[in-house]
């Protein structure tokens, strides 16, 4: 009998043994503190979301302010001061308020603040570039302290997401009305702190403690850093001078991947690259001669020479097809005969001189210049390439319709409004082609008070089918924008709307 | 002597407000303006119109630089327009870290350049003169960026020796400041020290040639004395020149090497201002580059007075 048992204990004990070892061990338990260093593309130039920032302090802003709502990795919407909405009819959004969270002066945050930011938006002499964007608004109510009700002019389902914009950030007034700006954070109720500005246009941030999600952030500092030569922040992630290394494009992030300790993130970013064709100038106000040009135009090898590959080429409308709203299918193949057909029953049919202006600083643009100078080569357009060093210099021809052709590209893009409207729109502040199609601009507002998502993407799908075939612009490419971090920075993850917000997750295996 | 100091201080201030009219006016002829280039591509003209208002752009431009003189006068530097902080204490930060990188390119031109130079003089036409100027070419042809950059990989990423960018202020780590001083400075001071060293050779080669050599040679000095005691003070006389011109170009004129580096010295500084059409920065550091090379040019005056028992200022 005690044998039996004995065998029965030592059988108990093996198979527990085989079943524990099975257990896959518990995830990692995150840790805290530490100091992450974030290497930024450029100097932060100003802190105050309202007052159109740059990218880099664009970046900076989403860590030290709270929103209505946030975009999570997947480009859906998620809580954030507001802890759920409704839409109480076709032109009412009401948001209920979490009860607790803080600005960094100390004051709850209650729906008089929402409804002040908001305002301050909206009102002109902010001079924001966000502003149009709260078009549909007739009045922000803010009755009860943690409810906020927006009454539009207009049925408008993209409300939600404008509210999830980086510049859309809750500010305290009375640190605004006291500074007349919002050079310091005490108006911000964000994951973390600033605690100054460096001198070369970095920042140190410090955590939170009163955040309203009591668990994050890990981390106890975050510097963020402003390097802007390409190859030194592709280098500084490497040699372990920064953390994280963000916006590397292109060669950049050939090199990262072949270093086993950094991460490359997936470069999926919402920006798309366009070859804008000025719909006001002769030949190029011919549907037929721009259809020669988008026809004759090889995406995937434009894509390869410039890009080396880091990028997705937009062979159908400018959402590119991993976007929920982006078409699936291709519109155009370079089919080079198709293009010189084209072009010979057009108004220029022995081609024509065609001045394609850049900006120099952007190599992957310049490149696909002189790709798309080969490419139009056969049809007998012969293409002078103009760089430009200086911004204004550059830009300031375009804004005013004074150009043949350029490449550029339009960023920060989310939802398809963000790429849609302001730049198909008859008179769209983006529109810089001189486009117009009354059917386009009545899809774009029917799309706005649909519904379903569903019959939105059937909607969009439509304008964008209208535009590729009409080549209300050529669509090139939609770059990849990749975050590299070391391989013991946990939790963080890249954003599509490229904002900082996985640092928030971030903790340091160290 | 003091009197010729004074008169060259005092003539510093119209030269500085000189050249601050001419650059204030020249700034504001190109195209587009601050709201252009801080909007971007968002530039729709409505939105333009308004952030210039709230810049105060829409002065007319007699009006702006009246207030802009009436205010730098009084020593008042100026709110950048781009970032909305005061001028002067971004400045105060950048100015040191260009001064330094400025001190250490000389130190080492000086410490690589002219012994090159004059070992190329004075074993002229053998084996060891062939390769100072084979040296010499070589950090004139390099690029500066291209060197940084080798620099960078070797140093930081294969060695793990230095850091790769970036800047630590003296007050805070004399170790970490050094550290990261010492790639910029030397991809910076090679070009220079190359440039010293063909003037240094070509100069010595010069004096070395001279009677009054070959009289110390006959009189029996030994060949150092005659270099020490007679050769070098002749021979480093346009070499200090050439010395003091490029050490002027050290500010404001770093301004690759500060980008690959993020060294926040004053040349990024101030072509980043231009770019962002940020008139009152541009003036500042303006101001500040150009009494740099005036001061600097004073020295290299002051230098040869004391080479030169000849040369008197009074």
């Amino acid at each position: 009998m005690w044998k039996q048992r004995w065998f029965a204990l030592l059988t108990w004990l093996i198979v527990s043994g085989l079943i524990l070892s099975g257990v896959p061990a518990s995830a990692q338990v995150p840790k805290r503190g530490g100091t992450l260093t974030v290497g930024l593309l450029g100097p932060i130039d100003r802190p105050d979301p309202h007052a159109n920032p740059n990218q880099p302090a664009l970046w900076l802003v989403q860590l030290l302010y709270s929103y209505l709502v946030q975009y999570d990795r997947n480009l859906n919407l998620r809580p954030d001061l507001a802890t759920s909405w409704e839409r109480t009819d076709s032109k009412s959004y009401v948001f209920h308020l979490r009860r607790g969270a803080r600005f960094h002066n100390g004051r709850e945050v209650t729906s008089a603040d929402v409804k002040y930011s908001i305002e301050r938006i909206m009102d002109p002499k902010t001079g924001s570039s966000r502003r149009l964007r709260y078009a549909s608004v007739d009045k922000v109510e803010a009755s009860d302290p943690y409810t906020i009700v927006f009454r539009l002019k207009y049925p408008d389902n993209v409300l939600p997401y404008v509210l999830a914009d980086p510049a859309s950030a809750v500010v305290a007034r009375e640190v605004v009305e006291k500074e007349d700006n919002l050079l310091r954070s005490e108006a911000g109720s964000g994951p973390f702190k600033l605690e100054s500005l460096t001198s070369d246009g970095g920042a140190v941030l410090v955590r939170n403690g009163d955040y309203y999600d009591k668990e994050k952030p890990y981390v106890d500092r975050v510097i963020l850093r402003s390097i802007p030569d390409n190859s030194a922040r592709m280098t500084a992630v490497r040699t372990k001078d920064v953390d994280i290394a963000t916006f590397l494009v292109t060669h950049q992030i050939e090199v990262l991947r072949k270093d086993p300790t950094v991460v490359v993130s997936d470069g999926r970013s919402g920006q798309y690259y366009i070859l804008a064709l000025n719909t006001r100038r002769k030949p190029l106000d011919d549907v037929r001669v721009r259809q020669a040009i988008a026809w004759a135009l090889d995406r995937n090898a434009i894509v390869k020479g410039a890009l080396s590959g880091e990028g997705f080429p937009l062979d159908a409308g400018p959402i590119p097809a991993w976007h929920w709203a982006g078409i699936k299918t291709e519109i155009f193949k370079p089919d080079v005969a198709k293009a010189k057909q084209l072009l010979a029953s057009s108004s220029a049919p022995n081609g024509f001189m065609l001045n394609i202006r850049v900006w120099a600083p952007q190599d992957y643009v310049v490149d696909a210049a002189s790709l798309i100078q080969e490419q139009l080569q056969p049809l007998g357009i012969k293409v002078q390439i103009e760089q430009q060093a200086d911004w204004p210099t550059y830009w300031n021809p375009v804004q005013n319709g004074n150009y043949d052709a350029t490449i550029q590209g339009f960023g920060g893009n989310t939802h398809p409004v963000d790429w849609l409207d302001e730049s198909f729109r008859t008179g769209g502040t983006l529109n810089i082609t001189g486009y117009s199609n009354p059917k386009v601009d009545d899809l774009l507002q029917r799309a706005r008070v649909t519904p379903t998502p569903e019959r939105q993407a059937e909607i969009y799908a439509e304008v964008q089918q209208i535009i590729a075939q009409e080549v209300a612009m050529v669509f090139v490419y939609n770059m990849k924008q990749a975050t590299a971090y070391r391989t013991d920075v946990k939790g963080f993850y890249h954003m599509p709307n490229l904002t900082l917000a996985g640092v928030v997750d971030t903790w340091l295996d160290r | 002597m003091n009197r010729y100091l004074a008169r060259r201080i005092l003539a510093l201030i119209p030269l500085m407000l000189g050249v601050w009219t001419l650059v204030f006016f020249l700034l504001n002829i190109l195209p587009g303006d601050t709201a252009i280039a801080i909007l971007g591509v968002e530039a729709s003209p409505e939105l333009v119109q308004q952030v210039r208002t709230n810049l105060g752009l829409d002065l007319p431009l007699h009006t702006r630089y009246i207030q802009a003189l009436f205010r730098t006068l009084h020593g008042d530097l100026g709110i950048s327009l781009v970032t909305g902080r005061p001028i002067g204490p971004e400045l105060l930060v950048r100015l040191p870290a260009t001064l330094e990188i400025a001190l250490a390119a000389s130190f080492i031109f000086v410490l690589i350049g002219f012994p090159l130079g004059m070992i190329a003089a004075t074993h002229r036409n053998t084996v060891t003169d062939f390769i100072s100027r084979m040296l010499a070419v070589a950090g004139l042809s390099i690029p500066n960026f291209w060197l940084a950059l080798i620099l960078m990989l070797t140093f930081s990423l294969r060695l793990r020796l230095l850091p790769s960018e970036g800047y630590v202020p003296l007050t805070e780590d004399l170790l970490q400041n050094l550290r990261h001083l010492i790639l910029p400075a030397t991809a910076l001071g090679v070009a220079m020290a190359a440039v010293v060293a063909r003037m240094t050779r070509s100069s010595l080669l010069d004096v070395l040639g001279q009677d009054f050599v070959r009289t110390a040679r006959a009189k029996g000095l030994p060949p150092g004395k005659v270099l020490s005691r007679h050769c070098l003070r002749n021979a480093l006389l346009p070499v200090i020149t050439v010395a003091g011109i490029e050490v002027g170009t050290l500010f404001g004129g770093t301004v690759i090497v500060e980008q690959i580096f993020a060294w926040p010295g004053i040349g990024r500084m101030v072509l980043d201002a231009i770019f962002k059409r940020d008139y009152p920065s541009v003036g500042a550091t303006v101001l500040v580059i150009v009494a740099s090379v005036v001061i600097i040019n004073m020295m290299v005056d002051f230098a040869y007075a004391l080479l030169d028992p000849r040369i008197r200022y009074d």
